[in-house]
């Protein structure tokens, strides 16, 4: 009887640590209902015989990750245009500042390409930047046109590398992979930090807007 | 959200079949407010045992359902509940229209399919 208790305990606990798998909102509206809805179900269990927490959890363990995503899904899919172009920002700004500078300096020194060919490359990097960076708040025009013209110049400069240096093509697929992925995680960063400072914009109870990308 | 945008995309939903999960909880709220364990116990209870659903389930339809105005927190509370804070929830009249609705729909396939001999409605499992 007392492995059980503790077993109902231990799962309560995970399942309050697995709520923080759903966005902010919802587990503020609902986390506490779904917490005692959880209990309910946990005790029912064990006051069978045999008690089935196992069975419980498959079924938790099975749902969470579908509901969860759908929440966060259906969470992006309300926000306004000028939300999503923030959220894109912020990402552009992590992908142009820290991860495209790092990956371009070690393609130059790992192929020792000669300044004059990793100009175009350099150039291409400081449009991303300025155009990640240097146009917030003088239009979202300007902001995306700078940043497509980054881009199309940092790619100019990395087919020229290729040309010049097949090994570097080799390189491209696990770049392109990694900015990729890199894109899609600060992305997701950005959601969350976004959130939360609305979260706590909203407790806070001031009208002021918070200007956080 | 801008409230017009909410209420387009209310609108837009509304015109939308419920989906089984949804169907399934305002059938359980259709006979008495509930709550939401006493609302998976119901469904489990009604499919015997073939639909369980889990919080994350629930709740995710819960949230549309509120949100859509079907069904909204009831602060009636029954004598022999306990002291824990928990939520009841109750069927308002558009959420009964929608399941009505629903029913209706699915009793008119259920007939065509019969017409059509696809299903017997004798083979019909009785209800609960």
């Amino acid at each position: 009887m007392l492995h059980r208790k503790y077993a109902v305990k231990l799962s309560l606990l995970a399942y309050r640590l697995l709520l923080f798998l759903y966005p902010i909102h919802f587990r503020k509206q609902f986390g506490e209902d779904m917490l005692a809805a959880f209990e309910d179900w946990l005790d029912d269990e064990c006051r069978q015989e045999p008690c089935s927490l196992a069975q419980v959890w498959v079924i938790v363990l099975w749902e969470l990750p579908l509901t969860a995503a759908h929440e966060h899904a259906d969470r992006v899919r309300r926000c306004s245009t000028s939300e999503l172009i923030r959220y894109t920002s912020l990402a552009a700004r992590v992908f142009a500042l820290v991860v495209v500078p790092l990956v371009a300096w070690q393609v130059t020194l790992k192929f020792a390409m000669p300044w004059e060919e990793q100009l175009p490359l350099w150039l291409g990097l400081v449009g991303l930047a300025w155009g990640a960076v240097a146009t917030q708040g003088r239009g979202m025009r300007c902001l995306l046109s700078a940043t497509m013209g980054g881009v199309v110049g940092f790619g100019i400069g990395l087919l020229y590398g290729i040309f010049l240096h097949p090994p570097v093509g080799d390189w491209f697929g696990g770049i392109a992979t990694l900015f990729a992925l890199v894109a899609v995680a600060a992305l997701i960063g950005a959601t969350y930090v976004r959130v939360i400072v609305e979260g706590l914009r909203i407790e806070s109870r001031t009208s002021r807007w918070v200007p956080l990308i | 959200m801008r409230p017009i945008a909410k209420k387009a995309m209310s609108r837009r939903r509304s015109q939308q079949p419920l989906s089984p999960i949804e169907f399934q909880v305002l059938l359980a709220l259709a006979d008495e407010d509930r709550h939401g364990y006493g609302i998976m116990q119901e469904v489990s209870r009604r499919s015997k045992g073939t639909v369980r659903l889990g919080p994350g389930a629930l709740y995710g339809a819960m949230k549309r359902l509120l949100e859509q105005g079907f069904v909204e927190e009831s602060h009636k509370r029954p004598k022999d509940d306990d002291t824990r804070r928990r939520c009841y929830y109750h069927l308002t009249r558009a959420g009964r229209a929608i399941a009505c609705q629903q029913a209706e729909t699915l009793a008119k396939l259920i007939r065509e399919a019969a017409e059509k001999r696809l299903i017997s409605l004798k083979a019909l499992p009785a209800s609960t």
